[in-house]
């Protein structure tokens, strides 16, 4: 299969936060949800694809291009939408296309305008009155008119109310249906991933915690409750963000794994929003367990 | 080169709207001034920062964190983006110089101000005569010579101060800012108490030429001097911010 985005054994390091080896790939024609909680390292792994930010060592390749050395080559073809608008807010939305235009040899100014008028955004007033939704449609049309064949969006829907979030996501789900063209979204709103990805990859603590498939994700993880005195023996060591309490306890653990599970536990299919909430109470659970240690 | 061009225009949209109020109101100014015969280079001066400052909203914006990322979307290398910004300082001084000179030529020239009741006609009659600033016996600052002069001396500061603010990524820009007016000052005060105390000649005997094509000759030289030397500031910041984070 055609990668588009390819990342292997990126490492970055700042004070108090690094990136370990992070390795993952998006197939052409596909979304991929980018998730993980705040801090996790998304941003960081979007800012050393886009060259913002040099990273320590890895490779990665953006249309089979070395992100660093053929940046410009792969900004020709991709398009960018952050949380915030990276444009002047005192412009209106024909000097933002006066302003873009001459940077894309594929600029459309018909396509920026019709896609202005599909999203109704007003041409007369300045983008700094727009809602955020509006911003982020802009940023959308920007990224469309010069034929964007790869788009990353980092945290778009964070802030968008209901409607606004759903129309984001036809938009994205539109864009790829020539299966020429890919999505990276970074988000921590899981049901937008549910909803429109087809790839995901959790980032946790700088590391990548998963990556494949949305149904090898949600199917290969359950949630696990019951008695804590019916968990057979060897089966608590693989019990993920196990939580006791005094009538029992939940946990999650690998699907393949259930097949060791007594009859008297309930198993239930995992939400990437469970999943993600799990790995955090591993996490403090470990962190808990060093500190008694000590 | 393109790079750098659409990098200006690029600064040029988000800043028509916010500086053309002011620069373009003060060119009209000027404008009339100049028709009446009685702009100077005070005027002129005025004229100089405006133009100056033309791109400051630009700048201002590039250095907002979110605006600044633009430089990581847009399909152009992270020197055009160095380059530019000391471009667009150089080109805006050059203009207003440019403009400048022209506008006290034709002020020269122009006698429109004799239109004017008499007692107000006598007063411009005195600004319209008026050639230079004398700052020691015997030593006259020409103001052709001055603006000359200031805009190198401005190329070089700013420049100057682009460079350590793009190093030390905009934390010190006051300070710098400062620092370097402040040097300049003491410069001039000092350089003008040499000559009153003639321990120097003074400058329109040396430093300054009395013939129009020495002028000309002395204005380009002493301009692509200030621009060499803002180029070596841009190629400092260009080297020194390469693995810089945007």
């Amino acid at each position: 299969m055609d990668n588009i985005l390819e990342i292997r054994g990126l490492n970055k390091t700042y004070a108090g936060f690094a990136l370990k080896d992070v390795s993952f790939s998006l197939p052409r024609g596909f979304i991929m949800g980018f998730v993980g909680e705040n801090g996790s390292g998304k941003t960081t792994t979007i800012r050393s694809i886009l060259d913002m930010a040099k990273f320590d060592s890895g490779k990665i390749s953006v249309f089979g291009l070395d992100s660093v050395k053929d940046t410009i080559a792969i900004k020709e073809k991709l398009g960018v939408v952050f949380d915030s608008l990276y444009i002047a807010d005192n412009l209106n939305v024909k000097q933002i296309e006066q302003q873009f235009r001459p940077f894309y040899k594929e600029w459309n100014s018909g396509e920026y305008a019709a896609r202005i008028k599909k999203f109704g955004l007003p041409t007369d007033k300045a983008v700094g009155d727009f809602s955020k939704g509006m911003k982020m449609k802009l940023m959308i049309a920007v990224a469309l008119s010069h034929n964007a064949e790869f788009m990353i969006l980092d945290e778009p829907t964070s802030g968008l109310d209901p409607v606004a979030r759903d129309e984001l996501l036809d938009i994205l789900a539109e864009y790829i249906e020539d299966e020429k063209r890919s999505v990276l979204f970074s988000t921590h709103i899981t049901s937008d991933v549910e909803r429109i990805a087809d790839y995901v990859t959790i980032l946790h603590n700088g590391k990548v915690w998963f990556t494949g498939t949305k149904d090898e994700l949600t199917d290969g993880y359950v949630v696990v409750k019951g008695a804590e005195e019916d968990i057979p023996s060897g089966v608590k060591d693989k019990l993920i963000g196990f939580h006791g309490y005094r009538n029992g306890f939940d946990a999650m653990m690998k699907a393949e794994d259930t097949a060791m599970l007594s009859d008297e536990l309930e198993t239930e299919k995992a939400s990437i929003d469970e999943i993600l909430v799990y790995i955090a109470k591993e996490d403090r659970r470990e962190g808990d367990n060093e500190a008694d240690k000590v | 080169m393109k790079e750098i061009m659409k990098l200006i225009r690029f600064d040029f949209i988000t800043s028509v709207n916010s500086a053309l109020p002011f620069c373009g109101g003060m060119l009209i100014i000027c404008l009339i001034l100049t028709a009446f015969g009685i702009f100077n280079p005070i005027f002129g001066g005025l004229l100089t920062v405006l133009c100056a400052v033309f791109f400051s909203p630009a700048q201002a914006a590039a250095n907002n964190p979110n605006f600044r990322r633009v430089r990581g979307i847009l399909p152009v290398s992270r020197a055009s983006f160095v380059r530019a910004e000391f471009a667009e300082t150089i080109v805006s001084v050059i203009v207003s110089e440019l403009i400048t000179l022209i506008f006290m030529g034709i002020s020269k020239i122009s006698k429109l101000y004799e239109i004017f009741p008499l007692k107000f006609e006598v007063f411009c009659k005195e600004i319209h005569i008026l050639d230079g600033i004398e700052v020691a016996p015997g030593s006259i600052f020409k103001f052709v010579h001055l603006v000359i002069f200031v805009c190198a001396l401005l190329i070089v500061q700013v420049t100057f101060i682009n460079m350590r603010a793009a190093i030390e990524k905009h934390e010190h820009d006051i300070r710098n800012v400062l620092l370097v007016f402040s040097f300049v000052i003491i410069a001039i005060i000092a350089s003008v108490e040499l000559v009153m105390k003639r321990i120097i000649p003074p400058y329109d005997e040396w430093l300054f030429p009395s013939t129009t094509a020495g002028t000309w000759i002395w204005g380009i030289a002493l301009n692509a001097a200030a621009v060499a030397l803002g180029i070596l500031f841009c190629r400092i910041a260009e080297k020194k911010t390469a693995d810089y984070e945007i």
